[in-house]
């Protein structure tokens, strides 16, 4: 086990390096550049502009700016930003607990909602129960992110005043309260679409369990239902679950652009999309090779899981 | 079960709901005693430094709490700021020496927000700042014309300029403060990279402005409290603050739920909406934008006259304005505002739209209808395309309108948009590079007329931005003489021709004005939205709650 982690470890340092070369060549593609913003600018004239390049680093050539991103970034340098002019890492920090609250509550209440759902679903299944709890899920799979947010805030802070329209706290008011009164709507939106999504996943795998020879042999055994189906069905049931999960892991970090926006949170999402419109290559790179170093972590998070869940599977 | 479920689902969000801070007793912004005005901001600023970042929001979180020396007012006036006069020939704050021009400045008494004086020497540092090549300024553009700023007294700056600059009042629009920003500026924390681009004051500046910086929350807002100190008038309110608010909707639901009481450059989709807020005016400011078409003057159907000039006589621009803008941006003649004092109101009169003389001129000129009704001449048929950015809904609607009109006189236009940065960039962009007939977008005036760099010959790319590649002796001559001249009359009398020419010329078709919706609640008094490059902020020392 031990062993396969580190080969795994050791195999995904090419990975990583690989995806920050097409990260970083993919960059240089965006049209216009970090430059862009400034050509519009008509006082800004060319050796401005050569001026500005210079400062910028972008005058030298593409892999001499990649070598040398990479070189800071194996000190431990995520850079500075081309127009905060700020370190990088100082930037992700403070916004990172913004979205790991956002993300992190989102995920806990989807969780446990659509796992529940989707259990009582399998066992219930074509019951009333099951109709409804398949439509919501089909409602709330298909629901746009950008015309559901903004009707949530139509209805519940504009016309019934119940909750706050944005932000993360009022100003001057940095209370646990006021942080969960604020909090609501969005993490309201972000579970919506989860719970839809994993309480099928939950029903589909469940089902496929529940009629398997080891729960009839439970069964057979004089179990209570209770133990069939929390000890035996259940446990085999979240494997597939424990994937889907892992891999939304990475979001904790990455943050959901769309619901950021829509609820003036200030998180990652919103601080990547606004250095995507400006080009912010360090940023950009910072927080993209996080997220892939991420990605890359959970997903053997999830297989170190599912030996844990099921002794059957064996890493050597 | 699933009864109870629900219930306690309910009980937790009216428990959530409660956790409402009771509003009755705080202004929006949660400050008891004195008011506190909160106005959004679509995007979060760069840096709280208007030398480094051109953004519109790093301007308006700027500008409460910094001075210049002359700054524009709302109807364009340049008005004196920590300044005590407006320098001019007549009052002899400027001097004309041969070439040489020395502008004077006189300074009220003022503090920075930390208590030191204003001195000249900050005037004097602000200049040497903006020339230091390791500072990563936006543009140089006019400060490269001062050869020294003399410091006779604390109160008095002395400007030498190598050459007459008429624009001369757009520059020192910031003072910065030297005793802070000094040991900054001189250390570079690389080679060629200034420390100024990374400096702490770029996040809570001291600046001589009525409000002090207070606070600011990454993504969030920015707050400032009143300066009592202010050497004009005492703000009236205790604070201001910046909430950043990117998405238009939510913008909406706040400034009808309280939670911000301006909602600036609101989107024109949302006039009748928010015109529908019962508390709420909607300032409508003329801006100073202007979409426009340019021609592509080195295009060989476009460098005949009576093609350029049939094509902007078929233009309904009123037609535009009403059916794509809600009749809010209004119709453009030249390419000065109509606010400016070197406009050319002669020129409204030519150039009405008239689709019969646009076919005159054509037949005139040998075009002659073809098989499809399109032109011919000389085997060659008036067909053209039109450039623009993708992804603007009215500039796509615009010349879905302008195909039909230019049809109806027998020229044949097709759509070739392509992503902003593939129109603007340099130096491969469309308009830089040359390759489009026609381009569609937006240039934005300064209340200084001064638009060499768009129609002098020397300014074709890749020197300038003449994009239209426009090329008339008497433009080039009086676009120079413009900058040379500062005597405003002459001024005037110099860009008055040079509209009436670009009106016989017609290099480009000024199209319609930009209007800016500022939505406010009606409890803020004092608002006086300004279309110029001061900003909406530039009086907030004025503001006031009701």
């Amino acid at each position: 086990m031990g062993q396969y982690v580190i080969r795994r470890l050791i195999t995904s340092i090419p990975l990583l390096l690989g995806v920050t070369l097409i990260l970083f060549c993919l960059m240089q593609l965006m049209p216009g550049g970090p430059l862009a913003a400034y050509t519009q600018n008509p006082r800004v004239r060319p050796e401005d502009l050569e001026k500005i390049k210079v400062i910028m680093g972008l005058d030298k050539p593409v892999y001499v700016q990649y070598f040398f991103w990479l070189g800071s970034l194996l000190t431990g340098n995520l850079g500075n930003s081309l127009f905060t002019g700020r370190p990088v890492a100082e930037m992700i920090l403070e916004r990172l607990p913004n979205t790991f609250i956002l993300m992190g509550s989102a995920l806990v209440v989807s969780l446990s909602i659509g796992v529940t759902l989707g259990v009582i679903s399998a066992l219930k299944q074509y019951s009333a129960f099951d109709f409804l709890v398949t439509t919501f899920a089909f409602i709330g799979y298909s629901l746009p992110v950008f015309w559901f947010g903004v009707m949530l805030l139509l209805v519940f802070a504009a016309t019934l005043h119940w909750f706050p329209a944005g932000g993360m706290y009022s100003v001057g008011n940095q209370s646990l309260l006021d942080l969960l009164w604020h909090m609501v709507l969005p993490v309201a939106m972000l579970s919506i679409v989860h719970i839809a999504g994993w309480s099928r996943y939950m029903r589909s795998s469940m089902l496929e369990v529940i009629r398997q020879e080891f729960v009839r042999t439970a069964r057979a055994k004089g179990l209570a239902e209770r133990v069939v189906i929390v000890r035996h069905a259940f446990r085999n049931a979240l494997i597939p679950i424990v994937t889907i999960v892992a891999l939304a892991l990475p979001g904790l970090f990455g943050g959901a652009i769309m619901t950021e926006t829509i609820f003036a949170w200030p998180g990652i999402g919103r601080l990547f999309f606004d250095s995507l419109g400006k080009a912010d290559f360090p940023v950009l790179m910072a927080i993209l090779t996080i997220s892939a170093t991420l990605v890359i972590v959970c997903n053997l998070l999830a297989d170190i899981a599912y030996s844990a869940l099921d002794p059957r599977i064996q890493y050597s | 079960m699933v009864r109870k479920h629900l219930a306690s689902i309910l009980l937790a969000i009216s428990l959530l709901a409660a956790c409402e801070p009771s509003k009755k007793d705080t202004a929006p912004g949660g400050q008891t005693g004195g008011a506190t005005i909160v106005f959004q901001s679509q995007q979060e600023p760069d840096a709280l430094n208007t030398l480094i970042s051109d953004m519109v929001a790093s301007r308006d979180a700027t500008t409460p709490m910094m001075s210049g020396l002359i700054i524009v007012n709302d109807k364009m006036e340049y008005i004196p700021d920590l300044a005590a006069e407006v320098p001019t020939v007549e009052n002899k704050g400027v001097v004309l020496a041969g070439k040489a021009m020395t502008v004077t400045y006189k300074l009220k008494p003022a503090k920075w927000h930390d208590g030191k004086p204003v001195t000249s020497a900050d005037v004097k540092f602000t200049w040497e700042t903006y020339l230091n090549p390791t500072v990563r300024v936006t543009s140089r553009d006019g400060w490269d014309k001062i050869s020294a700023v003399e410091t006779p007294d604390a109160q008095t700056a002395v400007v030498k300029f190598r050459e007459v600059y008429a624009p001369y009042l757009n520059l020192f629009g910031v003072i910065l403060p030297k005793h802070v920003l000094e040991a900054d500026v001189k250390t570079e924390d690389k080679p060629g990279d200034s420390k100024f681009n990374h400096s702490a004051w770029n996040r809570a500046p001291i600046g001589s402005g009525p409000f002090k910086f207070k606070e600011w929350v990454a993504g969030d807002h920015i707050s400032y409290e009143a300066n009592p100190d202010y050497f004009g008038t005492k703000p009236k309110i205790a604070g201001l603050i910046l909430k950043v608010v990117p998405d238009e909707n939510t913008a909406f639901v706040q400034l009808k739920s309280g939670d911000i009481d301006i909602y600036q450059s609101a989107a024109i989709t949302q006039y009748e909406q928010l015109k529908a807020l019962g508390d709420v005016t909607v300032n409508e400011t003329a801006s100073l934008t202007y979409e426009h078409i340019d021609f592509n003057n080195e295009n060989p159907l476009l460098a005949e006259k009576a093609v350029r000039k049939a094509i902007g006589l078929a233009i309904n621009k009123e037609e535009i304005s009403k059916k794509i803008y809600k009749g809010l941006y209004k119709v453009a003649h030249s390419d000065q505002f109509p606010l400016s004092y070197a406009y050319n109101p002669e020129v409204e009169k030519l150039n009405q739209f008239d689709p019969e003389k646009a076919r005159q001129l054509l037949d005139a000129a040998g075009w002659k209808p073809g098989g499809d009704g399109i032109r011919m001449k000389d085997g060659k048929r008036l067909s053209l395309t039109i450039s623009s950015t993708t992804g603007r809904k009215p500039r796509e609607l615009t010349e879905q309108v302008l195909i039909q009109y230019l049809k109806a006189v027998g020229i044949e236009l097709r759509i070739d948009n392509v992503p902003g940065p593939k129109l603007f960039g340099k130096p491969d962009g469309l308009l830089h590079s040359g390759k489009y007939d026609l381009g569609l977008y937006a240039w934005t005036t300064s209340p200084d007329p001064n638009n060499i760099t768009l129609w002098n010959s020397k300014q074709i790319p890749p020197g300038g931005q003449n994009y239209t590649r426009f090329r008339n002796a008497e433009v080039d001559q009086l676009t120079e003489e413009g900058t040379r001249v500062v005597d405003r009359a002459k001024r005037a009398e110099i860009y008055r021709r040079i509209q009436a020419i670009m009106a016989e010329e017609m290099p480009m078709v000024p199209m319609l004005y930009w209007t800016t919706l500022d939505a406010v609640n009606n409890r803020v008094k004092g608002f006086r939205p300004n279309p110029t490059n001061s900003g909406n902020l530039w009086n907030c020392q004025e503001w006031y709650v009701e």
